[in-house]
């Protein structure tokens, strides 16, 4: 954690708005997207950090520094997922036009293969794993967090958390193989010339 | 090495998780067997796919607009 970051937070336990308003919009990105890939749903993923800053700002008082800013509003906002999707979740259609993607790319034939696949690894995620698993798998491999940060969130032991992610990616690696992602990876590497070539 | 230890380190392998000497036991096994080369290098390819998850776009007012609600839902 750097000395700004340190600094916003004391300035936020005095009371300063302005202060947690900072933290806020510097992790705010960063929250919609952890969300958006836990639910695969860009309205609850908005209305689940907008809970969580609620939340964050009623807390921060009790915030003593033991992780990262990120990390411990990642945890209200992850504590918030799971209270309201543990026992809804259903197997359904996911909506693709919510799913957007960079309009940088001038290659038509790449974007909607691309768009596809993003719609396959957000189905895969939602449907195909565990909710532990779904969360060891986004916060390693989307978010680059530590073992240490991830237990933290977690909620697990370090051994557990390693087993988790293992179990996660060989879950994830079995669905994609035998899916209907690996034809779309297929023609996703067709076009994008290089991409899979390991 | 056998093909069970192996494949059960794998996540550790790609997170550079191991002790020198069970890494290289590992790349090795992987380099002489068919099978678990295989599937590490499915391995590697689902993890290159999941990642392009990171480039989803946000709408534009959902966090690039550096103006957080709390002022706007308290």
């Amino acid at each position: 954690m750097n000395a700004d970051e340190v600094s916003l937070i004391e300035e936020a336990k005095k009371g300063s708005r302005a202060a947690f308003n900072k933290l806020f919009s510097n992790e705010q990105k960063s929250v919609i997207n952890l969300m958006l890939q836990l639910t695969g749903d860009i309205a609850s993923a908005e209305d689940l950090t907008q809970e969580a800053m609620i939340i964050a700002y009623k807390k921060i008082m009790g915030f003593h520094l033991e992780s990262s800013f990120r990390t411990w509003l990642s945890k209200i906002a992850i504590n918030l997922f799971r209270a309201h999707y543990r026992e809804k979740r259903k197997h359904k259609t996911l909506c693709l036009e919510r799913v957007r993607i960079p309009s940088t790319d001038d290659r038509p034939e790449r974007i909607i293969i691309k768009r596809e696949l993003q719609w396959c690894i957000l189905h895969n995620l939602q449907y195909h794993l565990p909710e532990k698993y779904r969360l060891a798998l986004v916060l390693r491999d989307l978010h680059n967090l530590s073992y240490k940060e991830i237990s933290q969130i977690g909620g697990w032991n370090l051994a557990q958390t390693k087993i988790y992610i293992h179990r996660a990616r060989k879950k994830f690696k079995e669905q994609f193989i035998n899916g209907k992602c690996k034809a779309f990876a297929d023609d996703y590497a067709c076009v994008c010339e290089g991409i899979l070539d390991l | 090495m056998n093909c069970r230890k192996a494949k059960a380190l794998f996540s550790k392998l790609y997170d550079l998780d191991l002790n020198p000497e069970t890494q290289e036991a590992v790349n090795k096994h992987i380099a002489t067997c068919p099978e678990c080369r295989s599937q590490y290098t499915d391995l590697e390819k689902a993890m290159i796919i999941l990642k392009l998850l990171k480039e989803v776009e946000l709408p534009p007012h959902s966090a690039d607009n550096g103006n957080p609600s709390l002022e706007k839902k308290p």
